[in-house]
């Protein structure tokens, strides 16, 4: 699974940061184009970073990664309105920037420290006198 | 691809956390073939009876005949098989969910199938975009296309210029795919919203709860009751998901890890009785609800950024959903759900921030019914439920049955509720989060809409209560008697389900002739023509929208409307013959008919008789028409309507 995180999620997502950016400025099947342009957008933009996160959760990540992407892809769509400069190309190309920061992060993600699992936030240290601790 | 009978990749329900053998003990007792043959049907079968629901559901979209629709809209025309295709489903949901092994990855199926099926339905059959508002919003996205910007001070479909995130991202999907405009992309919203949806209600109900059947079961009774369909091509679609989202990193990852003493508590409620019972149930909560996973602080930085991420577009993409945000997180944090005290302000400085700034001519033009609404809870209330005494006999029928829908699902929640406490688990979060969103009706009637609007909001958390009416503890609802209760009360609802979603679709329905007449009109009319329309109910505003006058008949005052009823030919030529406009159109649709006497906009027939009167009036000429669709222009204009 590791080795997935470090090598195969940054290989994907820099390739399709490139594919998505090939594939609207050549022709290709409309079919294609519309499979790459879903996946990138829906997925890449978020999938590095969530990855970063080790959550261990299968669900949480895919939801998160979709989530997070979406909301990268309004912000810089919203920037470019703003700017009264919407452009395909300049929202992708930010995506796509985006997309490769986080997935080159990834191969630099150290190991979870042996003691993760014990660590206590501020928040959950050991209660003061007059404070109980929930239960788990 | 995960193998689903793995041993190591199934959790016992009633002991989550510990691993079980792969084959029932029941079944590895049994001898010789039957007991092969039973095992073989335990791991086969859900998946047998997904794929012959599928099969079921494939053919009986065939045997659908559209133009037989009627005012009970889809449920008249769809056929027994359907409905079969669905309970069959159901059933096989039940029974997975109840088993002792319970793979997420097939119950997965059975939700994703579900909603294929029920949400892919119209778009298949229709094979053109519904929803008139959804038309509206690709309208939106061709504006981006055309300008590069949006404008706020544009009066037409002002709301969307002031709130655009949904949209400039609508357009960078609908651009990147190579589409020339959003309406292939829109027409299958409802499905992929729906899906992203189950992976955001997991979050949530995984935070609440270690009880996978729990879990499973709240998400099923949340997709056979989410009938408002606000799933289509639309912002409060986009940011229901991402509010879900917010609200599951805050759950899941971001609980209080101790409760604060009775002292703090009653620094706030004053009374010592008050700050004793609620500390009690705030302990009762945290003890109930799962843990917290273990996660460095780096891991909740970056949680707490995408949360804050999805909040900050929920704030830029609609004008509803972030008051509901703002009241879901402050009851949280008030209530010790939530230890990032902070997040419910960030949240109300960028709602307030973005509505004052970019969101400010629209709230200035709407400044004196924004004010009229606030604090009138009770009439933003009864606003919602339509006065039934105009509408069709079918259509009475369909709001009663989304009425006893809605009274269903909060009997069944506030049953499981009680059923919760009576095994000492306190669902505090569910209920905070299911009183937040009333909050909504002391602000705004949104159209009539706002009671909906807040079952929707709340809808998650009543399904996650009443599926706890079944299985209420880890140790509970183990009986054949708790799955046969739950297959019940799915069947018992879906009938209502199915009335209340597909109720109305005469008139979301926009044939493909409709739509052929909307596209001659776009594509002919002159910019700065006048468009009236007997009612807003049709494929309309899609194309260079802003460059148009639209007057729909149905939402004229109601002497405007008596006189065009009384003397349609004089009032209309008085309307279309105004020459500030360089042409003027009308145009009355099979949909626009079926709007004004399903919902009794006007006398039933209205449409039908004013249609007939311009149609032998000298004074009119039709520049097109086709089976469900005429357009009118007044007789002294040129040929295509200019004048």
């Amino acid at each position: 699974m590791n080795a997935v995180r470090r090598i195969v999620w940054p290989i994907a997502l820099i390739a399709s940061a490139v594919a998505v950016l090939v594939v609207t400025e050549v022709h290709v099947l409309p079919g294609i184009r519309q499979g790459v342009a879903m996946w990138f957008l829906l997925v890449c933009p978020g999938m590095g970073y969530v990855q970063f996160l080790r959550l261990r959760d299968v669900w949480a990540e895919w939801t998160l990664a979709v989530a997070l992407s979406l909301s990268l892809g309004a912000i810089v769509a919203l920037v470019m309105l703003m700017a009264h400069a919407w452009s395909l190309r300049g929202g992708l190309a930010a995506l796509a920037a985006i997309t490769v920061i986080g997935a080159a992060l990834l191969p630099f993600r150290g190991e979870p420290r042996p003691d993760v699992a014990e660590e206590r936030s501020r928040w959950q240290r050991p209660p003061a006198p007059g404070r109980e601790q929930a239960r788990p | 691809m995960a193998n689903l009978y793995d041993p190591t990749n199934i959790q016992s329900a009633a002991h989550p956390g510990t691993r079980r053998a792969a084959v029932r003990p029941g079944v590895s007792q049994m001898r010789g073939g039957i007991g092969e043959m039973v095992a073989l049907w335990d791991l086969l079968g859900p998946f047998a009876m997904v794929a012959g629901a599928l099969v079921l559901w494939g053919l009986s979209l065939q045997r659908v005949d559209l133009d037989r629709m009627t005012d009970l809209g889809l449920v008249s025309v769809l056929p027994v098989t359907f409905y079969m295709a669905i309970g069959l489903l159901s059933v096989s949901f039940v029974w997975v969910v109840s088993r002792p092994r319970m793979p997420g990855a097939l119950l997965a199926l059975h939700v994703a199938a579900l909603v294929f099926m029920v949400h892919a339905t119209p778009t298949i059959l229709y094979g053109t975009l519904r929803y008139s508002w959804a038309w509206k919003h690709v309208g939106i996205i061709d504006y981006i296309f055309r300008h590069g910007s949006v404008d706020p001070s544009l009066t037409a479909l002002q709301a969307y210029h002031g709130w655009p995130g949904f949209f400039g991202l609508g357009a960078l999907f609908t651009a990147a795919g190579g589409w020339p405009n959003a309406i292939d992309i829109a027409s299958w919203a409802p499905v992929y919203f729906n899906l992203m949806d189950l992976g955001a209600l997991l979050l949530i109900f995984r935070a609440l709860t270690r009880d996978q059947r729990l879990v499973w079961s709240g998400v099923w009774l949340f997709y056979i009751t989410s009938w408002t369909g606000q799933d289509y091509f639309s912002p409060q679609a986009l940011t229901f998901f991402l509010y879900l989202v917010a609200i599951g990193i805050c759950l899941r990852y971001f609980k209080p890890g101790a409760i604060p003493s009775k002292e703090a508590f009653k620094r706030y409620l004053l009374f010592g009785w008050a700050a004793s019972l609620v500390r009690n149930v705030v302990v009762r909560a945290s003890a109930s609800e799962s843990p917290v996973p273990a996660t460095s602080r780096g891991t909740r930085l970056g949680l707490m950024l995408i949360a804050i991420l999805a909040l900050v577009v929920i704030a830029f993409s609609h004008q509803l959903m972030p008051v509901v945000a703002i009241m879901s997180l402050t009851l949280l944090v008030v209530f010790q759900r939530l230890r990032a005290r902070t997040l419910p302000l960030l949240m109300a400085l960028a709602t307030a921030g973005w509505a004052l700034y970019f969101g400010w001519p629209f709230i200035r033009a709407n400044l004196a019914d924004v004010i009229a609404a606030l604090g009138t809870l009770g009439s933003n209330a009864s606003d919602t439920f339509r006065n039934l005494s105009q509408a069709s006999p079918g259509q009475v029928v369909i709001a009663l049955a989304d009425r006893a829908l809605i009274g269903a699902v909060l009997v069944l929640a506030v049953a499981g509720g009680i059923r919760l406490i009576l095994n000492r688990h306190w669902a505090l979060s569910a209920a905070l989060l299911i009183v937040a969103p009333i909050f909504i009706l002391g602000i705004t009637a949104y159209g009539g809409e706002i009671g909906f609007r807040v079952y929707l909001f709340a809808l998650p958390f009543l399904a996650f209560l009443a599926a706890a009416l079944f299985f209420p503890s880890l140790t509970a609802g183990t009986s054949s008697r708790a799955a046969f209760s739950l297959g019940v009360v799915t069947l018992a609802l879906l009938p209502g389900f199915f009335l209340a979603y597909y109720g109305k679709e005469r008139m979301f329905y926009f044939t493909p002739q409709e739509v052929q007449a909307s596209d001659y009109l776009f594509n002919t009319a002159p910019a700065g023509s006048l468009i009236v329309s007997g009612s807003d109910n049709w494929a309309t505003q899609y194309k260079n929208y802003e460059m148009y006058t639209y007057v729909p008949i149905s939402r004229e005052p109601r002497d405007s409307r008596l006189d065009i009823t009384a003397h349609p030919v004089d009032a209309l030529t008085r309307w279309m013959s105004d020459p500030k406009y360089p042409a003027t159109y009308l145009i009355i649709t099979r949909s626009q008919k079926a709007a004004v006497d399903m919902l009794g906009l006007m006398p039933a027939g209205s449409m039908s008789r004013l249609e007939n009167a311009l149609r032998s009036s000298s004074q009119f000429r039709v520049v097109y028409e086709n089976r469900d669709a005429t357009i009118f222009t007044v007789a002294s204009a040129p040929s295509g309507g200019l004048r």
